[in-house]
């Protein structure tokens, strides 16, 4: 058996190329609780490089109440260890470690434990070590992904100072035909086609591509040289296109008509790459640049020349007979390799301007068949988030009756609140209730630090957390480790957008939202 | 069996804090467990007896959340074997498992880990069963990548609610259906409350048929690598002057050969039209219509819907109404929103459905407009009107093909009259009423 087969399934979605970066991360858990093993799972599972899980637990009783990778006769042995062992039979591809050790310890006393690892999941880690964490981590561009599975809530926060993806891979991608401003080739090709001579079966076959570039154009030469643009106009122009049609089942005819409106848009790039073109990383390459901003200044370079970003080459299927479908795709196909090939001089150039080592051809192509899919997401630090949150964010969110953010003050509340007392609120029956107040000072104690009204926080939400008293519920940590494995699936792969930058999930009604805060 | 964990105390200890201590959010019924009365730790333990339908992705994720939940009572229903393509998520399963009973496997794996929980796997279709046997659950859980096995637990749930003349519900009968769905990143979770809620039939036109080509694209004018692959599956196969190393009409999707001749001759019609990229795995995935699927999606849907099915048994909190949609491929998204019952559902409603059609059309017309129409997606309808049989399946089919070419009129279907029809896609007793409105012929 290949791995091929065993990975078919993700294969289709993150292809050779995601699974080969997906084998090389190295994953550390801190605390190998039902939600970090549940997370792990869904991460060994894909194939992972390998992980590391640090915690210095021995497996409780309660562990077998909701933690998976123990078992009843592993009590009292190390959870690390045994969690490890027990998440290593799901993938023999895959490297587990164990390291019996406190991660808070491991923090204060020795920080460059985390120094080689891709990315660092933690989960109920205390607040103060937590931020001595992420600020290592971030200083080194390290993702640090922060979850949480507390009672019927979950949470879930990413940081790394920059992400770069090139394959964001979006889910109905707009195709890149060129029509409303075809390239020379693409106009050359269409002026060569006679529509007069062709029968009526035959002008049903000629892809609606050439019709759309014709009928543009002969109808700019009676309206002062304009492509159709208000709504009028368009209207105007559908039953002109239409009135070309040999028959009213022509199905090219159709199809044109049904991408008319999208094909009509005049060309423009999207302000989320417009950004990226104008970034101080893009404007300014230096020696220090990465490939990917090198990449993108050389982008900005031939968007100066040319007004348009490279074509990606690629023509949809579309109504048409072989030969004429297969000529046009050649001609997209043609126009992308030589888009392609003075993008890469334009990178050659830049490198060796720069003294910097050559850019793979292949990583080159990848980037120039998706520029317009291009993006970087820059997250806040922890740190900076508990300095200076996202009041307005915060503040608008929480005026929204039954919102989620609620979750977000009360987990923060909660922390504080574990600085104080070392335990959890509720944790122990007896102090259910003469916590409830406590918890509800620290909550207005945060929220007066941030200038946020206490009226915004109702205690009933308070008192379910307290009802909670820190229990982890195996369905809310099995739900929250498949979202988390997949953020950490998106960071390790590059591909797909991650969450920017946190998420709180509401068990209680099955609602959940994003927020960047 | 041990119950109680006698020798395990503290092991609930976590499900302890939602189940003995109330709260703001809890359902209105809810009673907190007390040390003389623990009722709801009894139920889980006990009572609560749980069906997972489907040992797959979201299968043995739904078995290990039900063990971890308390629950002990489960029985699990998969007529599948374990197949290799299947190790990337199906947690339970290993190399050495390859060809087994996924139902069996994965009843075997749970029992042996979660001590005290006892899962009954049974190999076979759903369709095997009989209502006495659905009727001793608490709550079904389906995990299903098929509409119709899907259609046809909902039918069968639907038909076990007793209403009284006065369209009363008999609250006891009712047997939730929580239903979760996954592709690649994207899946949704749902709890349907059989004649209380919309069920799955509603929601059918959410799940549109799969797209297919034109035939004679296919045939004709191929441009892309799917038109060619789909050419060898229909055309190639029949063509008796292609040499193949196998009998055409036992074709397996499972065999390499098979496959591998599929993808040859796919290949060299790709060439005779000068069209590139076709390859191995592409062919696969077309002739086997896959679907992508990875272990995060499966494992947050299954979440989903079994924190639904926990919060049901033990009412400790509020629930999800009633549709959850995910999508994990930009950022975290989902969306929760009531999706409404349908008015003259075919499964729930109590409306009797009133189609509209022109008295001209022929019976074989008839029969393509309702099995394309998306409200009902029939595959092989039977049709009766006024204890007449007008188009059957089985043993009856010929005495009525010499109906088709008639019209309804000539068949002696009159305006408001109605017309009965049952389909595999339904469970056995249950039929769709479909009125007949003739439309005023211009």
């Amino acid at each position: 058996m290949t791995d091929s087969e065993k990975y078919d399934r993700q294969l289709r979605l993150w292809g050779e190329d995601g699974q080969a970066k997906l084998e090389k991360s190295h994953i550390c858990l801190l605390n190998g609780t039902a939600l970090g093993t549940e997370t792990l799972k869904n991460l060994v599972l894909p194939g992972i490089g390998a992980f590391t899980v640090v915690d210095s637990h021995k497996v409780a009783e309660s562990d077998l109440g909701n933690n998976f990778f123990v078992e009843k006769k592993t009590l009292g042995q190390s959870r690390a260890r045994v969690v490890c062992e027990l998440l290593r039979e799901l993938n023999d591809r895959v490297k587990g470690f164990s390291v019996e050790e406190d991660p808070v310890y491991l923090i204060n006393n020795n920080i460059s434990f985390f120094k080689d690892f891709s990315l660092v999941f933690a989960n109920r880690i205390p607040e103060t070590a937590l931020v001595t964490l992420s600020a290592y981590l971030y200083e080194n561009n390290i993702p640090l992904v922060v979850g949480n599975s507390y009672g019927y809530i979950g949470y879930l926060r990413v940081s790394v100072p920059e992400h770069q993806i090139i394959e964001s891979k979006p889910d109905n991608p707009m195709d890149d035909l060129r029509i409303i401003n075809p390239f020379k080739e693409l106009d050359e090709a269409t002026q060569k086609i006679e529509l007069t001579g062709l029968n009526s079966q035959e002008l049903t076959h000629v892809p609606y591509v050439y019709l759309m570039i014709k009928f543009i154009k002969e109808w700019k030469s009676t309206h002062d040289g304009k492509a159709p643009e208000t709504r009028a106009e368009k209207e105007e122009f559908k039953k002109f296109f239409l009135s070309k049609s040999p028959n009213p089942d022509a199905e090219n005819f159709a199809e044109g008509i049904t991408n008319m409106l999208k094909v009509l848009q005049p060309y423009r790039i999207s302000s989320d790459i417009d950004k990226l073109l104008k970034d101080e990383k893009a404007v300014n390459p230096t020696e220090q640049s990465d490939d990917f901003w090198i990449m993108v200044s050389a982008l900005k370079s031939f968007v100066e020349s040319h007004g348009v970003l490279p074509l990606n080459g690629n023509l949809p299927d579309m109504h048409a007979d072989t030969c004429s479908f297969i000529q046009l795709q050649k001609i997209y196909q043609e126009k992308g390799i030589a888009d392609l090939s003075e993008f890469s001089s334009l990178v050659d150039s830049l490198v060796s301007k720069l003294g910097k080592d050559q850019i793979s051809s292949d990583l080159v192509k990848k980037f120039c068949k998706n520029t317009r899919f291009l993006n970087v997401v820059r997250y806040k630090s922890l740190a900076e988030e508990y300095e200076k949150p996202n009041t307005s964010v915060i503040i608008s969110e929480l005026e929204q009756p039954d919102n989620n953010m609620v979750y977000y003050i009360a987990l923060r509340a909660i922390d504080k609140f574990f600085s104080t007392y070392t335990r959890y609120p509720g944790f122990h029956d007896e102090e259910v209730d003469s916590d409830l107040p406590l918890l509800k000072s620290a909550t207005h104690a945060l929220l007066q630090e941030h200038s946020i009204s206490s009226d915004l926080v109702k205690d009933e939400y308070l008192a379910e957390m307290t009802r909670y008293g820190a229990c982890e519920l195996h369905n809310l940590s099995s739900l929250m480790g498949g979202i988390i494995s997949q953020e950490i699936i998106k960071l390790m792969t590059h591909q797909y957008v991650p969450l920017n930058n946190t998420f709180i999930f509401n068990g209680i009604n099955s609602t959940a939202t994003q927020f960047t805060i | 069996m041990e119950t109680m964990d006698t020798d395990l105390p503290n092991r609930w200890i976590d499900i302890g804090k939602v189940i003995n201590r109330g709260g703001p959010f809890a359902a209105p019924d809810f009673q907190p467990d007390t040390k003389e009365s623990p009722n709801i730790m009894n139920g889980l333990q006990s009572d609560f007896k749980i069906l997972v339908i489907g040992a797959g992705g979201l299968g043995c994720e739904i078995l290990k959340n039900l063990a971890l939940s308390g629950f002990r009572n489960i029985d699990v229903i998969d007529m599948d074997t374990i197949d290799v393509s299947n190790l990337n998520r199906q947690f339970l399963f290993r190399r050495k498992d390859v060809g087994k009973s996924k139902a069996e496997v994965a009843a075997a794996f749970i029992n042996e880990r979660v001590s005290g929980c006892n899962v009954t796997a049974h190999k076979c279709r759903i369709q095997e069963k009989d209502e006495d046997y659905y009727r001793q659950f608490k709550l079904v859980i389906a995990g299903l990548d098929s509409i119709e096995a899907r259609r046809w637990i909902n039918g069968l749930l639907v038909n076990l609610v007793v209403v009284d003349e006065n369209g009363d519900v008999d609250p006891d009968t009712i047997i939730p259906l929580v239903d979760g769905g996954t592709e690649g990143f994207k899946g949704q979770a749902r709890v349907i409350l059989p004649r209380i809620t919309s069920c799955f039939e509603c929601s059918l036109e959410a799940f549109p048929p799969q797209v297919s080509y034109a035939v004679c694209t296919i045939a004709n004018t191929p441009r892309v690598p799917e038109h060619c692959i789909q050419w060898a599956i229909m055309f190639g196969l029949e063509d008796k002057d292609l040499p193949k190393p196998f009998d055409p009409k036992k074709f397996d999707n499972d065999n390499p050969d098979h496959m591998n001749w599929l993808f040859q001759t796919a290949k060299k019609r790709a060439e005779d039209h000068n069209i590139s990229g076709v390859t191995y795995k592409l062919t696969q995935g077309v002739a086997k219509n896959i679907i992508p699927a990875i272990a995060s999606t499966n494992a947050t849907i299954a979440a989903a819907c079994c924190n639904e099915a926990f919060k049901f048994c033990t009412e400790s909190s509020g629930s999800l109404n009633n549709y959850m949609m995910y999508n994990g491929l930009n950022g975290v998204y989902t969306f929760t929103f009531e999706y409404e019952s349908k008015e003259g559902c075919a499964v729930c409603g109590t409306n009797i459905v009133t189609y509209p059609v022109d008295p001209s059309t022929t019976l074989t017309t008839f029969l393509e407009n309702i099995t394309t129409d998306s409200r009902f997606q029939f595959k092989k309808p039977s049709l009766r009107c006024n204890g007449k049989n007008l188009y059957m399946q089985g043993l009856l089919h010929a005495s009525t093909v010499p109906n088709l070419p008639k019209t309804l009129p000539e068949l002696s279907v009159q305006d408001e009259d109605e017309i009965t029809i049952t389909d595999p896609s339904l469970p056995g007793s249950l039929a769709v009423r479909m009125r007949i409105k003739y439309k005023l012929s211009n």
